[in-house]
Formats: C-alpha cells, structure tokens, sequence
C-alpha cells in the first residue's frame, strides 16, 4: 500500500535520471539548434554558388558538344559550296549515318528555297526522293541563315521535312543553305550525360522562352513555354535572378548560363531549404542526436531504478511467506553492504519462528482427539484442525479452515441447537448430531475450553463421534421382540386356507402389542371415478345394538367397505402417510362417529405401501397412552409383513379373474374359427398326436367327440394326388425350420372334394429336437373356382393375341418396362417377348436414333391428353429398319393416378416405302420443270438480245422503237420464267419481286429520261400463276413505256410514274398505272390510234377476263385494270 | 499520451497550412505538342497559356493563382487516355484540348468516368455532337463545314470533279467530314471521282497518294490532313500537276502552312474559324499580347484555345456554390468569345462561323 505521499523507491530514482536527462536535452536543443541556424545561411550560399558552377559547366559542356555537330554541318557546307553543281547527296549520307547518332535529317535548299540534297537517317523512314524539291523560302531557320550568312540554331522547330519536333542548326553553303536536324530526344539524352549532380533541375530554354528540354530532379512542366515567368524573363534580359523561386510549391535556388552559340539558356535549379539535402542531412542530424540522446535516458533510467530496488523487492516477498507459514530458506543478497547485514538477521529470526511453530504443530496433530481452535467472539470462525479431527469428517484442512462450525457441520445454521451453541461458547459439554463431508450424521459430545493468547481469546473445541456406541445400544433390544412376532405371523399366513383369518390373527397381535382397544386391517381398492376406497379383511367387532350385530355378521366375512375420505382414516389414504390423532375430537380431519358408536379417544392410521403404490391399511384406536411417529417405527417390521399379506391376497384374486378371462377369450376364438372356416391344430411330434379346434373338426369331417386323430388318420383324408406334396412340404418345414404354407384338396366322407390352405411352424427343443407343429388349415375352395375360372378366360385372350400381326403390349405409365407383350412382337422386332419383359427400356432402345425426339414429343402429350399416336422407325438386331404406328392410351385408376400404359403397334414398313417411291418420282418431275423453265427464260433473253442488237443497226428512229418495245416485251415474259424457277412451288410468282425486276428494267432502257421521271411501285404481297402472270407483266410493261413516252415529251419535264396493285375482296385484283404528265388526248379510244401497245393491253385485258378503263378527267394519264387470276394450284407441288 | 500527440500534429499542421501559399487552381490541357500536327498544339498551347497569364495578373480566381498543367497526347489514342487520367488525377478543374477528334474521342470515356469537364477548342466530328458528356465544343461540326465548302467550291471556284486524300489516323474526324462532304457535294451536282486515304506518319508516300488522286482526273484537289500533311501534299500536287486547284479543310488552317509549304501552298483554299482580318480592339490587344509573349503569328487554334480557357475561367469565377463546372457552362453562358459569341446547348455544342481564305503570297487572305 502506497500512500499518496510516499513515493516507490524506483519511481524516485527514475524521476531523478528524467530530470538529469531533460537537463542534457535543452542544453542539446540550444547548442545543436543555434549551430544549425548559424550554418543554414552558408549552406545557403554554398547551394548557390554551386548552382552557378553547374548551370555554367553545363552551358559549356552543352556548347562544346553543339559546337562540334555545327562545326561537322559547317565542313559539310564548305565543301557542298566548292563543288560545282548538285553535290552527291553521299556527302550529306555522312552527317545521318546511324553511328554518329546525331542527325536524324539534313538537306540543302537553293537560293531559291528549294531542297536540291537530302538526307534522312534510317531510323526515320523519310522519303528522301518525296523531300526534294520542297519549298523552304518561307522557312525561318532558312531564311536566317540566309539573312546572316552565318550558323543558326534554331529553338524548338517542328521539320517541313519529317514533321516531327526537332533542333534544326542551319550553315550558308555559298548561297545555298545546309540545315541539320536533331531529334529533341537526342538533346535530353546528351543533357542527361553532362548533368552530373542527380539533384539538380535542368532546364533549356530556347530565345523564344519555348522550354526544349527538362531533366533532373523535381516537378516536370512538359512541353511548355516559360517566358512568363518572371526568373526566365530575368534570365533571357541577363538581369540577376531571384534568390529563391517557387515551382509547383517546391522552392529551388536558379542559376543560368547561356550559350551564345546556339542562344539558348540553361536554367539550374537546385532544391532550397529543406528540400536541399544539404540542409535536410544537417537538420536529420541534429534531431537524430536529440531524439538518440532522449531514448538512451528513457530506456536506462528505469533499468538503473529496477536494479537497486531489486533486493527490497525479495525482502517483501520472503517475509510474507515467513508470515504465512511457509519454509524461508536463505534471504536474497545484493551490492548494497546495508541491504546485505539486515538480511542476515531476518534470516536467524525466521528461523527461530518456524522451530516454535512446528514444536506445537506436532503436538497438536498427534492427540487421538478430535480438535479444532477458533475465534472465540463472533461465529467462531475456525482457524486450525488437527488430523484427528480431519479423520472423523473427512475435510481437508484448506476447505475447513477459515468457516464456521455450524456453517461446516449443520445440515440447517438457523436450527443450530441453543445447547450446542451454548456448549461451543461457554466451557461445557453437549451432545449434537452433526454431519460429515459425505453428509452422513454423527452423533457427536462436544466439549469447549477457552484460552487467551497474546491478548486475545481462542476457543478450543473437541468434538468426539459417539453415534456408533449409541446405536448398538438402543437397536439390540428393540429388534428382538419384534422379529419374533413378525415370524411368527407369516408363518400362519403360509398354513392359513382362508387368508382371512390370518388377517384376525394379525389384527390381533397388533392391538395387544400396542394394547389398542380395536381396529381393523384393510384393502385399497379404486372406485370407477378413481377415488380409493377401503374394503376391510379384519375387524374387530365393536356392534353395539342388535342392528349393528347383525349388520356385522352379515358383512364383515365378506369385507365392510368405507368409502367416505373425509375421515381420519381418510386422511391416511389420501395423504399416504401415517395419521397419528391423540385428541380424535378435536382433529379438524375427523369424520364424526354414528350414534352408539363406542368412544374414540386415540387413532392411528397407518397406509400399507408397495413401492409407491397404497395398497392397503391398518387402523387402530384408543391406545392409552396414545400414539406417536416412534410407535410406527417400532411396529414397522409388523406393518411391512401385514404390506406383503394384503399384496399377495390380491395378487391370489387377480390370478383367478385372469383364469376366467382366459376361458371367455378361448370361447370366443372358436367361434371366430367357425366364422372363417378356419381351423387351427397343435400336432405333437413326440406322441404323433394332433389336437384341433371345434372348427378343424367341422372342416374335416370329424366328430370331436372321435378319438384324437394321429398324423396318418389325417392324411387318409387328403385327395391321393395331393398327399405325397403335402408330406414333403411338412418334412421340409420341420427340417428347415421354417413356415409351411400348402394347398391341397381334401375328400369329405359325402364325397366332396374341398379346396384348403394350411399354414404353419415347428417349434424345438432345447436339443433341437422337432417337438410340436402348430397351424391352421382354412377352407378356400370358393377362391380357387374363381382363380380357374380367371385362367382360362386369360387362355382364351392370349389365344386371340396370338394370332394377330400387330403388337399389342402394356407397359408402366412411363414405358420404361414392359408388363406384356404378345407373340407378334417377336416377328416385328425380331426379339424374343422375354427380353422385353426382362429389359428395362428396351422398347425405347430399339427406336431408330433419329426419330427418338418425335418420340419423346408424342410422350409429351401423352402426359397431357392421355393419348399417344405417332409414326417411327425400329432398328432390329440384325441391323434393318422398320416403320411402326404406335397408338397407345394411358390407363388411369378412379383417383386420376396413371396404372399402366396400354398400346398396340402396326407395322407400315411397306406402305412407307410405297410413300418414298412417289415422293422421288414427283422430285425429279420438279427438276424437270424447273429446267424447263430456265430454257423458256433464256431463250426469250435471247430472243429479247437479239432485237436490242438488230434495233441498235437500225437508223430510222421508229423501227428502232417498235423493235425496241417488241424486245421489252419478250423481257418482261422472260422474267415471268426467271421468277417462276426461282420460286419453290414452280406454279406462282410473286408479283413484288416481279414487278421489281420488270420496274428496273424499265427504268434502264428509259435512261436518261428515267433520272428526271421516277418509277414508284406500290405492291401487296400477292402471287399469281404462270396462266395470268404473262399477260400482266406484259398489260404493266405496255403501260408503263407509254407513259415514259408520251407522258413528258419536253427536255426538262420531271415527275413520277405510279404502278399500284392491290387485292380486292373478291379475289379480284386491280393493277392502277398513272403518271403526272401530260394526260391522254381530249379524244383518246383504244384502237384509234397506231400504237399497238394500247391495242396488245386490250388484246391482254380480255385474255385475262379483266375491264380496262382510264380517267380521261385525271390531270395525267391513269389506266386501271380489274381482273381475277386464275386461282393458284392448291399447295406445292411436292409436299 | 497518444491524443496529445495527435492534437499537437493537428495543430501543426493546420497551422503550416495557414503559412503556406494558397493552393492554386489547376487547369489541364491536352494535346499532340510532339507529332506531326505539333504546330497546332503549340499554337493552343500558347493560347491557354496566354489567357492564363491574363488571369493571373488580374489577380486569378477569388485570389488563388491559376496554374496550368501539360500533357502531350502524341497523336495516340493511349496517349491522350492516359494524359486525361493523369489530369483527372493530378485535380485540374477542366480540361482544354485535345485538338483531332480521333483524341478526343479516345479520352472521352476517362473524362466521363473522372467527371472533368474537357472543353476542345476544335473537334467537329458529328459522333462527339448531341452527346450529354463532359466534353464541350467550341468549334463548329463536321456538317457546318463540309456544307460549306460543298456550296462554296461548286458554286464559286466551279468545281464539279473532286479528289480527295484523306489522313486515316485522325478517323474519327475525316471520315466524319467525309461523310458529310460526299452527299452535300453530290446533291449540288457534283462528283468525288476517288478518295485515297492514307496514314500520317514520316515514311508517307505522298507522290503515290498524289499520283492516286490525279488518275482519277480531277478539277480539283481536297486534302482532309493536317498542316504538314497537306504542306507536303500539296509540294507534291504542285510537282505533278501545278495549275491543279488545291483546298485544305478546316484542321489545316495553321500559321505554319507557309512556312511549311513555300510556294507549294500559294492558292492554297482553306476555311478559318477566326476572322484573322478583325480589327477590333479586343481583337488587336490579343494580337499584340500574343505577338509580344510568344514572337509569333496567333493561328485558329490559339484563337479557339484563348476561348475556351476564357469560358472556363470565367465560369469557374461565376460558378454558385455547390454548382458543378458543368452546370456552370452550361448555365452561365452566352460567353464572350474573342470575336464570337459562344452559347452552349444542352449537350455542350455550340456554333461558330468559318471564313474562306486563300494564301497569297504567303499570308492567308479572304478568297475572292
């Protein structure tokens, strides 16, 4: 325990090497901060001036590099300027070469700007042939060399040549100009190599503040142009450059250097504060010196703390281990001369304390005695047991000390007796029932003795069991009296023929033992409600009139029965346990006495249990002394025999109700066995003797009142035919152990033959000897005339099955196995009928594997309309195929539920192949047509070329025409064909398709007229046969050529022909030409004029039974023709 | 023990944070500043940075500096994904560029996924029109221009046979282009007799594509390229056939053609999205800033780019709070444009009117 205001030795030292570690620390924090501060400024101006030395280094090392490539395009200019003429472009080849890595292009322009030489590195992949002869006049770099007839360098330039961004250098060449380029790559590369310091910022400005290259350390602006900043501004006037610029928030000391060669400026930026890492390595070290210095303290001073205090530590420990009472053993030792000299002399006085202790440790234990020490005052908390003590209650000492007695020893603290309480407190001797650990009771005498040690005041207590010696005392005698009586008294039970009298005697011996006036001894037993209720086997005979005498004698030999519980003795049955009433007036369980009833002074009633179960009761009265719980204790082996009497008089009486039961049920089973002709028998192997019920005899013919039959007797009843399987099938039963199940018929002494079933089982010895066969034998003729009927009608159907060439078969509801099949299945599917009904699934098996999706869609209906009908093909055995109709229908029971399915299957294999005959036959007439066609179209194309031919020699403009319009319309019967052999059915065209083609035609032999004159059709989806076809297409070419001729004569007439055709409702259709022209003549009438078209359309309009009429009134022409088509021939031809 | 020290580091560096500059604004942009189509990159390039530095120097957005983050898509689909990744990353608050279609189509998912406003100052392909994305337009369609060049060369330089070379790389646009020159063109009469695409890269064989297209006849030639594309095209076309009309679409209009092309360009016909001819002040203090910054000629792309970086900043200083970039454009505008008004519809497009030029000696001038 630690007082606020004490401190732990060890937090005292740690506080004390804290305070001298704070006190290294800000005299640290003052020097390393104020050398710091005093060095930042010269780092400073050290990072500047390096920055200065770089940028300059770097200019030079740039200019030197730059100045040797110029110097290599001068040389090569020189000589392009002495050599006379267009110089070899060989000489330029020198500057690209790929080992020089400089130049990716380099050329030559002519005063006038035109590029004579050129040259393009091979990684380029430039035209050098494309290059020459561009212009380059408008050049900048051109011009400047030119201009100054001196080098130039450009600043970033994007190459007229290549089009990439370069670094162009451009020489004079004695008036020409020679122009090199440099990748920008090249130029970082080459900047990277001269950069030496990994931590500078290098940037190379162009003269128009464009930033051509940037590398090194810190943020990337990318392609950009820099003049606005002011540093670069500063740098590009050659004015002093800021101290200190920011860039994308880092800080960075500038420096420039310029290159006159190439007038570009090289801006290096070095990283300022603590950026710099000069600054950060000078910081990272003072603060690694404060921090390093801070954790050295922390870490020692408690180390330091724990190591001196160690010692004071163990002194703690070591002592409250003395004090406990355990071994001290040597005491610790340290480095302190003080620590060390106390610990020798706690050493000797620990020692001398644990000798004193354990002098009287052994003096205690050793007592015989039971004895324990406790706190006198209070609850008298134990404090030590000796090993006696530990004995006699079977605790340890850890789970004993530190309680209380009572706590340890009473069943209930609260009913700790006051005597005994009295006794542990005060110097006295008592006897207490007190238990052990394993809850037996001890009767123990204790005796207390107090002390006072050291001021305070002990008790010591011992506590002897003496239940054993009081016990054998009070048992001996009490057990020998009774014991006599008990035996006598079963013993007259034995002998006694009516148990009643065994019952008196009882009732006897009771009420002298106990000198009772009377009582009685009685039966439980249950009222139909459940209520119990007494029926008495002994009482003594307290009648005090002459009704009450005669009531007695009448029904005590019987038993008196007493059904009101509201009684005492009522109490006792109800509650089951002994009712002891000494003042029977006064008991609120009283049931009150009938008048002249003798006086009740005393009652004890006690229950008579088996296990649980109240079976009886004893009653007894007027006791003088009266009644108590000891007296039942005492009489308890009398009451226990007067139990097992009561139980065994009514186990005497259920035996002989069961007795009766047994006979009424066995009258019952032979009136059973005559109700179902059913006999059973018992035949003894042993005696060969057989005994039969009533009925078996009935059944067999025999009275009962015959001598009981033997085995063979009996057989001589069984039909001769019969007889040697029904001996064998007994023989096997009885061999094998196992249950004998026979027909047979039997010849009743009328002559009548009958149908029985016998069943039944030998039973053994323990040898394993055959002793007894017991069954029954039942008449079944009756089933068996319907079982004979019921075949032969099977014969007569199987018969008919037989003979037919289809299969007719029924299977499960899913078809998977075949529950019958008859003989012809063998013939169509070449497989016994057996592997049918053996095989699961081999009907399906055999389906031809191409048509087992139709099958499995008839299944689908099937599960759906209860039927199935479908054609399919078998592959028998031997590998040839064959076609089925299958019809079959689901068989279902009243609820719905499917029992099996039902079904028969032709064979119309031969029909089949008549099928296929026809089919190829029609197939190759369809070929035939459809050839026929083609012919017909290509000759009418033939015949269609043949007048466009003649038509182009001719000069005369209407012959020309007329042969021209002869060859339209053989084109348009000749797309009549195309279209009909393109078409599946050979018998119908489709007229949208048709009119189409017919429609395309027209507008190409039109041209040019048809560019301005649009040809817009307008068709419903309508077929028609080769029979109206024709003439249509050729009513439709007729028209439509009119109205390209004479509908826009003039050269700039444009506007928009109409061919429409629409059904009508009487299958009817009408074909509707019109166009925007300049419409009919005021006196049009077919076959007035000279054009045969109009004339053919007529011609063509009756042809088709069809009215042609035109609008005179219309603003253009408009022809109309209403026909009905021959009607289409029904379906395809080839189904 | 172990709180204290986590308060302390919290106090520290909340107040390190207060010492610290303020934390720019970060604007992305995207686009080939290395390829064969560099020229154009670097002229949007400069246009950004100018208007940038503009804004800076007004004092930024609420006092935060902008600052402007660079990545070179290389003319590769990968390359523009992953440069639109890492500026979806690095926190930009919007995009500008790229600057082909066939870019902007490769960085649009990224953007979309990274929900950052990608603002190009010149795609026109007709599959990046009418989409509700993240990418906005500046510039016109595909449609707008290929129409206009239809009527304009039918009509007024009398065309009626076309030829045309067309660069494959940047699919995206030219076949889009393509695809909407053909039907105008043929609608008003006139006839593509051969269209032969090539890809751009170094080891082109620009006198086979040239030879290709004069087989088939032509009045005249159409290059859908690039500047250096058409600039080495056209040297060629003036090899084989040196009175042959040349037109340059739109994408080619860079102040480089002259340099890059000589005399090959003269009569050269292109369509500019910028009225390089304005002579108003707003104009003239762009033209000479951008002259004094940069030393150079603006081209279409800087004037598109100086544009859309003036509609994202001016947005992102108007924008409401909780208001998304996107919500902000599309609200905000019309916006001022350097010569046009630009008014976002709802999927981020906008109209713009292009100008017929032709190179005169050596200077782009309105056509005749």
């Amino acid at each position: 325990m630690i007082r606020p205001s004490e401190w732990r030795l060890r937090t005292a030292l740690v506080v004390l090497l804290a305070l001298s570690t704070a006190a290294t620390l800000v005299t640290l924090v003052i020097v390393g901060g104020g050398l710091f501060l005093w060095q930042l400024p010269q780092l400073q101006r050290e990072s500047m001036s390096q920055a200065q030395r770089e940028a300059q280094q770097l200019a030079a090392r740039m200019e030197l590099l730059l100045g040797n490539l110029q110097h290599r395009l001068q040389q090569t200019g020189a000589t392009v300027a002495r050599l006379p003429g267009d110089p070899d472009e060989g000489l330029l080849d020198l500057l690209t070469a790929e080992e020089n890595e400089a130049f990716e292009a380099a050329y030559v322009a002519d005063p006038s700007g035109v590029v004579v030489l050129a040259s393009v590195s091979s990684q380029s992949g430039a035209n050098r042939a494309e290059l020459l002869g561009t212009d380059l006049s408008a050049n900048r770099l051109y011009r400047l060399a030119l201009e100054h007839n001196s080098p130039v360098w450009s600043g970033k330039f994007l190459s007229a040549l290549s089009g990439n961004v370069t670094v162009g250098a451009a020489v004079p060449a004695g008036g020409r100009v020679l122009i090199g380029e440099l990748p920008l790559d090249h130029l970082l590369n080459t900047l990277r190599l001269a950069t030496k310091d990994p931590r500078l910022l290098i940037w190379v400005i162009d003269s128009r503040g464009e930033l051509v290259a940037e590398t090194g350390f810190g943020p990337k602006l990318g392609p950009t142009n820099v003049l606005g900043l002011d540093m670069v501004q500063a740098a590009l006037r050659g004015g002093p450059l800021p101290h200190i610029v920011t860039i994308r928030n880092s800080e960075f000391h500038p420096a420039v250097a310029r290159s006159g060669l190439v007038d570009w400026h090289f801006l290096v930026l070095l990283p300022a504060g603590l950026n710099n890492p000069d600054i950060r390595s000078t910081a990272a070290l003072v603060v690694a010196a404060l921090l390093s210095s801070l954790l050295i303290g922390t870490l020692l001073a408690p180390f330091v703390a724990g190591w001196i205090a160690r010692p004071l530590r163990a002194f703690t420990d070591r002592a409250r281990q003395v004090a406990a009472g355990m071994p001290s053993g040597d005491w610790p030792r340290g480095r302190v001369s003080e620590l060390n000299a106390l610990a020798v002399d706690l050493e000797t006085m620990a020692k001398h304390l644990q000798e004193r202790r354990d002098q009287f440790s052994a003096i205690f234990n050793a007592s015989p005695l039971p004895m324990a020490v406790a706190e006198a005052a209070g609850d008298s908390v134990l404090i030590d047991v000796n090993e006696a003590w530990i004995r006699q209650f079977r605790r340890n000492r850890e789970e004993t000390v530190g309680r209380s007695l009572p706590q340890l020893l009473w069943v209930n603290q609260s009913d700790f007796p006051d005597a005994a309480r009295t006794a542990l407190h005060d110097h006295g001797r008592s006897e207490v029932l007190l238990h052990d650990a394993e809850q037996r009771l001890l009767l123990c005498a204790i005796s207390a003795r107090h002390v006072v040690i050291g001021g305070e005041t002990f008790a010591i207590w011992v506590i002897e069991d003496i239940s054993a010696r009081k016990r054998a005392e009070e048992l001996i005698k009490a057990n020998n009296e009774l014991l006599e009586g008990v035996t006598r008294l079963q013993r007259e039970f034995l002998v006694e023929a009516d148990p009643r009298q065994a019952f008196d005697r009882i009732l006897n011996h009771l009420l002298e033992t106990t000198s009772s006036e009377y009582g009685f001894i009685g039966e439980i037993l249950q009222q139909p409600d459940g209520q119990p209720y007494l029926k008495t086997h002994a009482i003594t005979n307290i009648a005090w009139n002459d009704e009450t005498r005669s009531f007695y004698e009448e029904n005590a030999p019987a038993g008196l029965e007493f059904r009101n519980l509201n009684t005492l003795f009522g109490a006792a049955m109800t509650t089951c346990k002994p009712v002891v009433a000494n003042d029977p007036a006064h008991d609120p369980r009283r049931g009150g006495l009938p008048l002249g009833h003798p006086p009740l002074r005393a009652f004890l009633g006690v229950p008579l249990l088996h296990g649980e179960e109240l079976i009886g009761m004893v009653g007894l009265a007027n006791r003088p002394a009266g009644y108590d719980e000891e007296l039942v204790r005492t009489l308890s082996p009398i009451l226990a025999t007067c139990s097992s009497l009561v139980l065994a008089y009514t186990l005497e009486r259920e035996r002989k109700d069961s007795e009766e039961a047994l006979r009424r049920s066995e009258a019952r089973l032979a009136e059973a066995q005559r109700v179902a002709q059913l006999g059973s028998w018992e035949l003894d192997l042993v005696k060969d003797q057989v005994v039969w019920s009533e009925e078996g005899y009935r059944l067999l013919d025999i009275g009962p009142g015959d001598a009981p039959p033997t085995q063979e007797h009996l057989m001589g009843r069984v039909r001769a035919e019969d007889k040697e399987a029904l001996r064998e099938s007994i023989a096997h039963a009885i061999r094998s152990n196992t249950p004998l199940e026979h027909e047979f018929r039997i010849v009743r002494s009328d002559g009548s033959v009958r149908w029985v079933h016998s069943r039944g089982r030998a039973s053994y010895d323990a040898t394993g000897r055959p002793i007894r066969f017991v069954g029954t034998t039942q008449d079944i003729t009756a089933r068996k005339e319907a079982e004979l009927a019921l075949s032969e009608s099977r014969e007569r159907l199987d018969s008919i099955l037989g003979s037919l060439d289809d299969v007719v078969w029924s299977s499960t509801p899913d078809g998977s196995q075949v529950l019958y099949m008859n003989p012809a299945a063998e013939r169509i599917y070449g497989r016994p009928v057996a592997d049918f009904l053996a095989r699961k699934n081999l009907l399906q098996e055999t389906v031809h594997p191409e048509d087992a999706a139709a099958l499995a869609a008839a299944r689908e209906d099937l599960s759906r309309t209860g039927e199935l009908a479908l054609e399919h093909r078998i592959v028998r055995p031997d590998g040839t195929v064959r076609w089925l109709r299958e019809r079959a229908h689901l068989v279902t029971d009243a609820a719905g539920q499917p029992l099996r399915l039902d079904g028969i299957s032709t064979d119309i294999t031969d029909r089949k192949r008549a099928y296929e005959r026809i089919q190829s036959a029609l197939a190759e007439k369809e070929v035939l047509l459809k050839e026929i066609y083609h012919r017909v179209k290509n000759n009418l194309q033939v015949v269609s070329s043949l007048l466009n031919l003649q038509s182009r020699r001719l000069t005369d403009g209407e012959t020309k025409r007329l042969l021209d319009e002869s060859a339209n319309r053989v084109k348009s019967m000749a797309l009549v064909h195309e279209q009909l052999y393109r078409t599946e059915n050979l018998s119908s065209i489709g007229l949208r398709e048709y009119l189409r083609q017919l429609a395309n035609n027209l507008i190409s032999v039109n041209r040019p007229l048809s560019m301005r004159v649009t040809l817009r059709l307008d068709v419903e989806d309508l077929y028609m046969g080769i029979e109206s076809a024709i003439p249509f297409g050729l009513v439709v070419n007729e028209l439509v050529s009119n109205a390209y001729r004479h509908g826009y004569p003039a050269e700039g007439d444009v506007g928009e022909i109409v061919v429409r055709v629409t059904a009508l409702p009487d299958e009817r259709v009408c074909l509707e030409v019109r166009d925007d022209g300049r419409g009919l003549p005021a006196d049009f009438a077919p076959g007035k004029g000279e054009s045969l078209g109009i004339e053919l359309v007529m011609t063509l309009a009756k042809q088709l039974g069809g009215e042609l009429t035109w609008d005179a009134a219309y603003r253009g022409a408009r022809f109309a023709l209403t026909f009905k088509p021959e009607p289409l021939p029904a379906g395809r031809l080839v189904a | 023990m172990r709180l204290a020290f986590i308060l302390l580091a919290v106090a520290a560096s909340s107040v390190l944070a207060a010492c610290g500059p303020t934390e720019p604004v970060r604007v992305g942009f995207l686009a080939g500043l290395s390829g064969r189509i560099a020229d154009l990159g670097e002229a949007a390039r400069n246009g950004v940075l100018l208007a940038i530095e503009q804004r800076n120097r007004a004092g930024g957005i609420h006092g935060r500096p902008i600052e402007l983050v660079i990545r070179d898509d290389k003319e590769t689909a990968e390359s523009a994904a992953r440069g639109a990744a890492e500026l979806a990353a690095s926190g930009v608050a919007a995009i500008v560029g790229p600057i082909t279609s066939s870019m902007a189509e490769a960085a649009l998912p990224v953007i979309n996924e990274a929900e950052v406003v990608m603002v190009s100052p010149t795609v026109t392909a007709m599959q990046l029109v009418g989409q509700d994305d993240y990418l906005f337009r500046i510039n016109a369609t595909t449609r707008d221009y290929a129409r206009m060049y239809a009527d304009f060369h039918y009509h007024r330089t009398g065309l009626r046979r076309v030829a045309i070379a067309m660069d494959v790389r940047n699919r995206a646009f030219t076949q889009s282009w393509l695809d909407e020159f053909l039907p105008a063109f043929n609608a008003l009469g006139g006839e593509v007799t051969v269209v032969v695409p090539f890809e751009s890269s170094v080891n082109v064989a620009f006198a086979d594509v040239t030879e290709g297209l004069l087989k088939a006849r032509p009045d005249g030639l159409l290059f859908i390229a690039g500047t250096v594309d058409v600039a080495r095209l056209a040297q060629q076309a003036r090899r084989l056939s040196p009175a042959l009309p040349l037109i340059a679409v739109e994408w080619a209009a860079s102040d480089k053609l002259h340099e890059l092309g000589g005399a090959a360009v003269e009569g050269l016909h292109v369509v500019e999205s910028y009225d390089r001819t304005d002579s108003s002040p707003r104009y003239a203090a762009f033209l000479a800033a951008y002259r004094e910054r940069f030393g150079l000629e603006p081209g279409y792309t800087s004037v598109n780019a100086y544009d859309a970086a003036t509609v994202i900043l001016d947005s992102l200083a108007r924008r409401g709070a909780g208001q998304s970039l996107k919500e902000a454009l599309l609200a905000l505008g019309p916006f001022e444009g350097l010569q046009q008004t630009i008014s976002f519809d709802r999927f981020g497009d906008t109209s713009r009117k292009g100008y017929f030029m032709t190179m005169r000696e050596g200077r782009l001038v309105p056509a005749q």
